[in-house]
């Protein structure tokens, strides 16, 4: 009688406070989650005010990279690269980066978009959006990526109209970070070290950042839309062989891709693309574990309050809040020190512009005076790598301070390239009876591209008449579709080297 | 006496009539046992009875014990699974951050330049024996269940004594190097600030903000969107 009582009894005993505490439990799981519950932002909403309603710090600080407003023109610093890209847009104009506020508005002021006049026209692909806006994600998911990729850059004018934005980085159902562009995630399965399954959130913290800070090109990609045969322009990471400069070197040699050919020395030329990313986790920094936005992205407190600053942009101005994390030292010592790491690279860069647009001039002298394919065939070669190697050393911004070792040796390889063509071009132009020639004078932007055949005025006056007709429209009809947020343009001024 | 003496003539009477009572008396006995033993065997024999006839109203008992056995079992699965207890055995970062209390405190450690080298274990916890590790864990596991049950933390946490020990140790475990020639200076000092610790004063009193800053109310992390638990 008495032992199943006793263990009734017993087990009412335990059973009634493991019931309570599981109670308790369930009520502070709910306040958790109620803590971390997501705000009711539409999924895919473009327009970063919407979600700054609900990310106030977040949204104030990603609006403050309206601060970085200054207009560099790179091509006045350095004539040479007038001459090194003749025949590329990149000799139009080429500005040092603003704020993220101005991507998209810089992207469609530059003249290297041209002056299209309706949706068909103009000199570049639908690509040159790519990165410029929360409404690409937007427009693959409706078209197709392949569609997307498919005819002129001013066919989605009136459709890409938000600058890079929320939406870009972040995944509104959820908040996390998330991978909006399917061109990274193939790139980083194909190159294998890090598989896109893998990552973690710290890799996250750099990887939404090389949805765009990487080196890319359009591949060309013949896809049946309903039976039209059509041609994609597909941004295509090169990471097959692996991220370095030589690697991507090979990967495009391979099969013999370029971007354009030099109308000068007839190079078929490689043009680099910010590989950010990829010298970055060279670097010691990475190294040691830090993303991207550990430094550029500082953890900063507003009242009694902690956030993820949104102002994208130099970890120089916020040195308290990112080197002196880890580093000891004063604000001035690591001034200085960034400072001395530029100029290092500075020095090996103009170095190399310089003997870089001499070889195109000095080939272009070998060509007219009847060089053969033949004897230029090694010297284009050289030029071809020793070009991308200068490109890719300095083409990402922060290279010389992510991986000042990496670019300096890239820097070196492509001085040794150059002088290498130059010391062949001698030779043929000795051959052909100009052993003294001295390339012309390209001291100035106006001499540079007046020595291309440039017609600037021209490029200018047709620029600023789509300014003045075709972007306005563009905007006009896209706030009539709902999709343009007047607020991520609040105070833009037209702003350009040419102006 | 004469009270007595005036009864005395009808004693030899009086022991007869006593041997009669003594004999009914006996005889009374005599049926009474009998009859008690018979109502003994009788009760017995109900109990026997009853014992036979109960086992059809044991058996339920019985059973109702055993279903109380399964349902508690059941409800300590369940609590172990709510509760995440098993977890707790482990030494991720991401445990501590079962309950939303810890959030801040994980969110500025994730921010901090501890990150990569030490968690959450690695200076709350002793690490001198596997031993006191689990006991410090048991300890330290039972003070927050019972301030997260009956709601008893406020938004501002402050370190036990017995834990800001263990921390100041791990502190000098892995800065050996580092603070090795002010331990040995230490020995000079007064310890007027404390005299139980090493150096005086603990690590913290100066180096503030390691590794969770300042700053570390509850609220002070609003949007943890890397902390979220699944």
């Amino acid at each position: 009688m008495k032992k199943s009582s006793v263990v009734f009894a017993l087990c009412v005993l335990a059973t009634v406070p493991m019931v309570l505490l599981t109670v308790s439990i369930r009520e502070n799981k709910a306040e958790q989650q109620a803590m971390n519950a997501v705000p009711p932002i539409k999924p895919g909403e473009t327009r970063s005010s919407e979600w700054g309603k609900y990310y106030p710090r977040q949204y104030d600080t990603y609006m403050q990279t309206k601060k970085s407003d200054e207009i560099t023109d790179v091509l006045k610093q350095d004539p040479a690269l007038v001459v090194m890209w003749a025949g590329y847009p990149f000799s139009k104009d080429y500005n040092k980066p603003r704020g993220h506020y101005y991507a998209l508005e810089d992207n469609i002021n530059t003249l290297r978009t041209g002056a299209p006049v309706d949706n068909k026209t103009g000199p570049l692909p639908t690509a040159c959006w790519t990165c410029k806006s929360p409404d690409v994600p937007r427009l693959i998911k409706r078209d197709g990526e392949m569609e997307f990729f498919t005819g002129k850059w001013a066919k989605y004018g009136d459709e890409v109209v938000n600058t890079i934005g929320c939406g870009d980085c972040h995944d509104s159902t959820t908040m996390k970070l998330t991978l909006t562009r399917d061109y990274l995630k193939r790139g980083l399965d194909a190159e294998g070290s890090l598989k896109t399954a893998d990552v973690t959130h710290q890799d996250m913290r750099s990887l939404v950042c090389a949805q765009c800070h990487a080196e890319y090109y359009f591949k060309k990609t013949e896809w049946d839309d309903k039976g039209e045969k059509k041609t994609a322009m597909v941004v295509t990471y090169p990471w097959n062989k692996g991220m370095s400069a030589e690697n991507m070197e090979e990967y495009y040699d391979s099969y013999g891709f370029s971007d354009w050919t030099h109308p000068l020395s007839k190079t078929p030329m490689l043009k680099a693309q910010h590989p950010d990313y990829e010298t970055f986790v060279t670097g010691v920094h990475s190294r040691n574990g830090l993303s991207c936005a550990d430094c550029h992205m500082p953890y900063v407190q507003e009242g009694g309050v902690k956030f993820t600053s949104h102002k994208v942009g130099s970890p120089l101005d916020n040195i308290a809040n990112t080197c002196l994390n880890c580093h000891q030292g004063t604000e001035k010592e690591f001034r200085a020190t960034v400072e001395r790491k530029l100029a290092r690279k500075d020095e090996l860069a103009k170095m190399a512009t310089d003997i870089l647009a001499k070889a195109h001039l000095e080939a272009a002298k070998a060509w007219s005076l009847g060089a053969t394919e033949e004897e230029m065939k090694p010297v284009l070669q050289d030029i071809r790598h020793g070009q991308w190697r200068w490109d890719y050393a300095v083409a990402g911004h922060g290279a010389f301070f992510h991986a000042p070792e990496e670019t300096l040796r890239v820097l070196a390889g492509a001085i040794n390239k150059g002088q290498d063509a130059r010391v062949k071009l001698r030779v043929v132009l000795a051959k052909h009876n100009a052993a003294d020639y001295v390339a012309p004078d390209f001291s100035t932007k106006e001499k540079a591209q007046a020595l291309i055949g440039m017609d600037f005025a021209k490029l200018v006056e047709e620029k600023k008449t789509f300014l003045n007709t075709l972007k306005q429209e563009w905007f006009k009809k896209s706030e009539a579709k709902g999709l343009y947020d007047p607020a991520s343009r609040k105070d833009m001024m037209l702003k350009t080297s040419y102006n | 006496m004469g009270k007595g003496s005036a009864r005395s003539p009808s004693r030899p009477e009086g022991v007869n009539a006593l041997k009669v009572a003594d004999r009914e008396k006996e005889e009374r006995y005599e049926t009474g046992e009998k009859n008690w033993k018979e109502a003994c065997r009788a009760i017995r024999q109900k109990i026997v009875q009853c014992n036979r006839e109960k086992g059809a109203t044991g058996l339920p008992m019985k059973y109702a014990a055993i279903f109380a056995v399964i349902v508690t079992l059941g409800v300590f699965a369940n609590l172990v699974h709510e509760s995440k207890m098993l977890s707790y055995l482990s030494s991720d970062p991401r445990a501590c951050i079962n309950c939303h209390t810890m959030t801040t405190h994980y969110a500025t450690w994730e921010h901090s330049s501890h990150r990569n080298r030490a968690t959450c274990v690695d200076c709350h916890l002793p690490r001198d024996t596997f031993v006191n590790k689990m006991l410090a864990k048991a300890q330290d596991g039972y003070h927050h269940s019972v301030a997260m049950t009956f709601k008893t933390y406020g938004p501002n946490l402050r370190i036990s004594s017995d834990a800001a020990k263990r921390i100041q140790n791990n502190c000098i475990a892995c800065h050996q190097k580092t603070v090795s020639q002010m331990m040995a200076n230490s020995a000079l000092y007064e310890k007027a600030a404390d005299s139980t610790v090493q150096m005086g004063r603990r690590c913290w009193d100066c180096h503030r903000g390691l590794p969770h800053g300042t700053m570390r109310n509850l609220s002070a992390t609003q949007n943890n969107f890397s902390v979220k638990v699944d």
